[in-house]
């Protein structure tokens, strides 16, 4: 095995691709924890909008839709998240558990009744290169970042937007104190509950189109595993990126770098065992949360309920 | 009785209405799903009940599957009392029952006395193993252990999948499926004829005792007093890091158990669907037990017959098996939303 | 007559089975000072929680400026110019000041610093509130806290102002300056309601008095007509309860000794530097100080929260520097924390697990939990503290606040009895009790010295640091400044020493 081997330019370029499921979940993710709320359901999020997106896909054809069902999908268990966080003050991590395993179901139920049993599994078209014109020229760069499929770069907005949003607007600001103290927020007439419930809902959003990401741009197919822990990775992502996008971003590159390498390295050295190798971005999340665990302050609010009138 | 307990049956007395209601709507959904997958409700849903309840075999299969999920609810449960949320249990289970099947596989010649008790103690080993890295990190790190005990879950899969697939494959049996175990080792059966091996009685034992802990000593004392606010714990003098690595170890240790159970008594084998999303279904089962041990014994009982039928819908309506949690995560939602509305009405 | 600009009639409110507000009445005049007296429970706090709208009232009517009006949430109170500066601050730590006083205010999407700046910096000239607008608000001192939740509510154009027992965590120095800014205020044109327990403070600074006692109003008084004795009538209902002496029983017997412990935070942040003291038997030693001058942290070393990084403990002489907290409640060290609900409560476990917590390796030696002895002691404690509660089995979370104080005070003293402890270590043990409870904990601790044991004593309430305590130390930065003996006890002094440190004495 040679050094090459971990600057190969393809390779970055296929980290990249595979980061964007990790940028967009791992966004939306960020957003639902900024305002207070912990959502554990988000593999789930994930497997149900690769899911979506699969079947509608399948179905019409058109990966606008694809998409749309998607983000609409994630929106929807993020309001029946907010729903019971929210305004049932429920335990978030309880009410997550019980989403998550209810989207794995709703995930493999859809694809048995739109599909049907087949002895070979279909596949939709994947989302199509773009390059963007000029920028793809520069050297190396612009093969691994300028010639990639519509939801890299979308992605890559994304956190820059994201990053307006919760910094330089008052609408974040008051996101941001929602769940820090949100008592703190109620008192000067801010709208805590709408604003979760915002949050959670275009939170989830992203989320379904990180899922959505998976059939669409990775694999061309649905199985039950597809999200294979990515939504789990997200939520870790966050910690490490010390909820701000950019360090969001630059985990789930992180982390698909080696993602990346791995299928490198299971090409070359056939010796080892492949589940070996499939093990090694798993450990290497637990690594990165330990080191990332070290000095990180997470929004003081975050899991828990509130309710103003608990307050005397 | 603990004033936990007296309040679970209180509740249930009075109100009843939001499990049965959450029964009702699961049963609504399923249908809609066997409706839309072109099957037939009524033949369906008989099935359900003919292959749970309505023959010896199918009770002895609702037993045999009930022995894990009661061990695992019993896990989860009393992780949540220590405050630790144990995502684990089929990594847990898994690891219990690697170490299981490899002292199985060589187990050849022993006597069942040696033997039996060896293969289950392996389990417990390896899963309290699975269990003692999350322990320590969250110990001595303050690192939350529901990412690192679900990553290891895709690890443990993967090493089954490595191991079941490779140097204990056995080649006339599977894919993904080892050599048997030796016969010496296997559990003995409660009830032959049904088909139902004696773990359940293992696990209610296990249940027995963890309640016995919990609630019948200082150290069960301790752990309830952490689980519930660990900061007035430490200033009562309990060492609250301890106690916590001890009930994730605990809670491991009884999926291991699980896991031992499985190889030993239901598949003499190590494969690679020994865990059917046991795991989650812990989750929910504890969840739905109030997070005591009883309701956890109940809830796996229930538990287990929707996955016994359901396994039955599979097969006679082409429903994939984890379809079984939109049911179970259903029955769970609607009683969360039961409670909220009570609350606050 | 002028129309009071707030007037409150009849109002009711219930949590549960408990009615706070019974009927009560209120009406603010513009540009007065109103004090609202009451003890700990009279509902002075839930009857202005009702004005600016943290809470619903069950029954009653509000008017503001003669039109009635219905307030349902803070945002309705903000919109009728009413703003309330809380108790416990409700600031957003890891912002900066400057955006926590606009925070809901920002007038548009984006944020435009400069122009924000500006609008504050015009309050701040006006008023003469000066903050440093940048920092993050959770390093600031208490006291600069308290000014930018003032400046929060006047930048969202309040013209009543309602403070909460403002004066509670101040030196006298800064009660002083805040009362010099509650007459800026008025004569700025706001009216400004003053609530507090303190007598004295009520007729220094107000207009006029309420006071209130069970929910409803007693009684409204103009300063001037005010005497002190029917203030304290009016409050408790009865003639005052004999305050409790306390009378020197010290043995001269060093129990504890604190030997130039100093002590740093995870974020080697200095607690205590240095740090030297001694309590004997028989004795209280009062602790006096700002909040956050390591008064925590001695706490922590004595109790076994905290390792120093130099220094000793030492009790009886002997050093326990580095026994584990549970050895050292075993050698009979006993507390009373200062957070008592978050810090000493298990709110799913029941009355009897929370009172036998701590004494619980020593009650059940065997391992085995014994739950009718548990029981049997909780019967004892809710007698004789008479702690309101369905019975020795229900979750303790369904208490209330001040009877939570009241178990945890019992565990304290359970643990006295009990182990033989002999040195108590008690952080503000009175605060949120009425007058009886409070005067029923001080004549514990008084007799718990006569038995022979130690009590370090840590309050904000100067008061009854002064009442109990045989000698007061300051702690200012981490270290004593300064000592006082009972004889020689002098409030300005000690308030000086706890804010311009040793150079002032």
């Amino acid at each position: 095995m040679s050094w090459e081997l971990l600057v190969d330019p393809s390779l970055f370029r296929l980290a990249v691709t595979m980061s964007v499921p990790l940028v967009l979940a791992g966004c939306g993710e960020l957003l639902m924890e900024r305002s207070g709320l912990l959502n554990v359901a988000i593999e789930g999020m994930v497997t149900l909008g690769a899911s979506v997106a699969f079947l509608a896909g399948f179905a019409t054809g058109r990966t606008d839709t694809a998409l749309l069902l998607a983000a609409l999908s994630g929106a929807a268990v993020g309001l029946v998240l907010a729903a019971y966080a929210v305004f049932g003050r429920r335990d978030q991590v309880t009410v997550g558990l019980a989403l998550y395993v209810l989207c794995l179901g709703l995930a493999s139920l859809s694809y048995r009744v739109v599909v049907g049993v087949r002895l070979t599994p279909p596949r939709v078209a994947p989302l199509p290169e773009v390059a963007l014109p000029g920028l793809e020229r520069l050297v190396l760069v612009g093969e691994v970042l300028f010639r990639q499929h519509a939801l890299v770069y979308a992605a890559g907005a994304l956190v820059l937007l994201l990053h307006l949003f919760l910094f330089r607007t008052a609408w974040g600001l008051r996101l941001r104190s929602a769940g820090e103290n949100p008592a703190a927020a109620d008192a000067v007439g801010i709208d805590v509950a709408a604003l979760r419930l915002g949050a959670s809902v275009a939170g989830g959003a992203l989320i379904g189109l990180g899922g959505a990401a998976l059939p669409l741009t990775l694999t061309g197919t649905f199985t039950e595993g597809i999200a294979g822990g990515r939504g789990w990775i997200a939520l870790m992502l966050v910690i490490f990126g010390r909820w701000a996008p950019h360090g969001v971003l630059l985990g789930a590159l992180l982390f698909a770098y080696v993602e990346a390498l791995q299928f490198k390295v299971a090409l070359v050295a056939k010796a080892v065992p492949p589940q070996f190798l499939q093990m090694l971005p798993y450990a290497f999340a637990i690594l990165v949360l330990i080191r990332a665990y070290r000095g990180a302050e997470a929004p003081e609010a975050l899991g828990r309920p509130y309710d103003r009138e608990a307050r005397a | 009785m603990t004033s936990e307990t007296r309040g679970l049956f209180r509740s249930r007395a009075g109100d009843l209405w939001p499990y049965v209601g959450g029964i009702v709507l699961a049963l609504v959904v399923l249908a809609s799903f066997v409706r839309a997958a072109g099957g037939d409700v009524a033949a369906a849903l008989g099935g359900i009940v003919r292959a749970s309840f309505g023959s010896a075999v199918g009770l002895g299969q609702t037993l045999n599957k009930a022995t894990p999920l009661m061990l695992g609810g019993v896990a989860v449960a009393v992780g949540m009392r220590g405050g630790v949320f144990n995502i684990g249990v089929d990594g847990q289970i898994y690891m219990g029952a690697v170490l299981a099947a490899g002292l199985g596989l060589g187990l050849v010649g022993v006597p069942p006395l040696v033997a039996v008790p060896a293969i289950l103690c392996a389990g417990v080993v390896g899963g309290a193993v699975w269990g003692a890295a999350p322990a320590l990190l969250r110990a001595r790190y303050g690192v939350s252990e529901i990412f690192v005990t679900v990553m290891l879950n895709f690890i443990a899969l993967f090493f089954v999948e490595y191991l079941s697939t490779g140097p204990w494959n056995d080649p006339l049996a599977g894919e993904a499926i080892t050599r048997p175990i030796a016969p010496s080792a296997h559990l003995p059966m409660l009830l032959a004829r049904a088909g139902a091996h004696a773990g359940i009685l293992l696990a209610l034992a296990a249940a027995a005792a963890v309640w016995a802990l919990l609630y019948r000593t200082v150290l069960g004392y301790e752990i309830r007093a952490v689980g519930d606010n660990p900061t007035a714990a430490r200033l009562g003098g309990v060492p609250v890091e301890r106690r916590i690595a001890f009930v994730l170890v605990l809670s491991s240790a009884l999926a291991g158990l699980a896991g031992a159970i499985e190889v030993a008594g239901f598949h003499t084998r190590l494969i690679l669907g020994l865990s059917p999303g046991y795991g989650v279904m812990s989750i929910l089962i504890a969840v739905l037990g109030r997070r005591t041990v009883p309701g956890a014994v109940v809830g796996s009982v229930f538990f287990a017959v929707l996955v016994v039928g359901s396994d039955s819908l599979q097969r006679s309506a082409g429903l994939p098996a984890s379809g079984v949690f939109v049911l179970q995560a259903a029955i769970l939602l609607f009683l969360l939303a039961a409670e909220g509305i009570r609350r606050t009405a | 007559m002028t129309e009071p600009v707030v007037r409150m009639q009849g109002i009711t409110k219930r949590f549960g089975p408990v009615t706070a507000l019974d009927g009560a009445d209120f009406e603010l005049l513009p540009g007065e000072i109103h004090a609202l007296l009451g003890e700990n429970g009279a509902g002075k706090t839930t009857l202005m929680n009702v004005l600016s709208g943290i809470y619903r009232p069950d029954g009653g009517t509000v008017h503001v400026d003669g039109r009635p009006v219905r307030i349902r949430s803070p945002r309705d109170a903000v919109r009728l110019g009413i703003g309330m500066v809380h108790q416990h601050f409700e600031l957003v730590g890891h912002l900066t000041a400057l955006e926590n006083i606009v925070l809901g205010r920002e007038g548009g999407v984006v944020l435009a610093h400069d122009r924000l700046r500006q609008e504050v910096e015009t309050l701040v000239g006006r008023f003469g509130l000066s903050v440093p607008l940048d920092q993050k608000v959770r390093a600031l001192p208490v006291g600069v806290q308290q000014k930018v939740e003032i400046l929060k509510a006047l930048h969202r154009g309040a013209r009543v102002l309602i403070l909460d027992e403002p004066t509670t965590l101040l030196t006298p120095q800064e009660v002083d300056g805040l009362f010099g800014t509650i007459r800026r205020l008025v004569e700025a044109g706001l009216s400004v309601v003053f609530i507090t327990h303190k007598i004295g403070e009520v007729l220094r600074v107000s207009d006029r008095i309420t006071v209130m006692r069970r929910g409803r109003r007693v009684a409204t008084v103009c300063r001037a007509a005010a005497r002190a004795e029917d203030l304290v009538t009016w409050m408790i209902g009865t003639t005052p309860p004999e305050p409790v002496r306390k009378e020197a029983c010290g043995s001269g017997h060093v129990l504890l000794e604190v030997r130039e412990v100093s002590t740093q935070d995870a974020r080697a942040q200095v607690g205590l530097r240095r740090c030297s003291l001694t309590v004997g038997a028989g004795e209280i030693v009062g602790i006096a100080g700002v909040a956050g001058n390591g008064q925590r942290e001695l706490a922590g070393v004595i109790v076994g929260t905290l390792m120093p990084t130099s220094g000793d403990i030492l009790l009886d002489g002997r050093p326990i520097t580095r026994l584990s907290i549970r050895e050292r409640l075993r050698l009979g060290i006993s507390f009373v924390p200062e957070d008592r609900v978050r810090e000493g409560i298990l709110p799913h476990l029941s009355v009897a697990e929370n009172l036998v917590l701590g004494l619980h390796p020593v009650l059940f030696p065997s391992g085995r939990y014994e739950a009718t002895i548990a029981r049997g002691l909780a019967q004892q404690a809710i007698a004789e503290f008479r702690i309101v509660c369905p019975g020795p089995d229900a979750p303790a979370g369904t208490l209330s606040g001040g009877n939570l104080q009241k178990l945890v005070t019992a565990r304290a003293f359970l643990l006295t009895e009990q182990l033989g402890a002999r040195l108590l270590v008690a952080l503000n043990p009175t605060r949120g009790l009425d007058v009886p409870s409070t005067e029923f904990v001080h004549r514990k601790l008084v007799e718990f010295c006569v038995r022979g044991g130690g009590v370090l004593l840590v309050s904000e309430d100067l008061d009854e640091l002064l009442k109990l305590s045989d000698r007061i130390a300051v702690l200012d930065r981490g270290t004593v400044v300064g000592t006082f003996e009972r004889q020689a006890f002098d409030p300005y002094a000690i308030g000086r020493l706890m804010t311009e440190g040793p150079e002032a004495a």
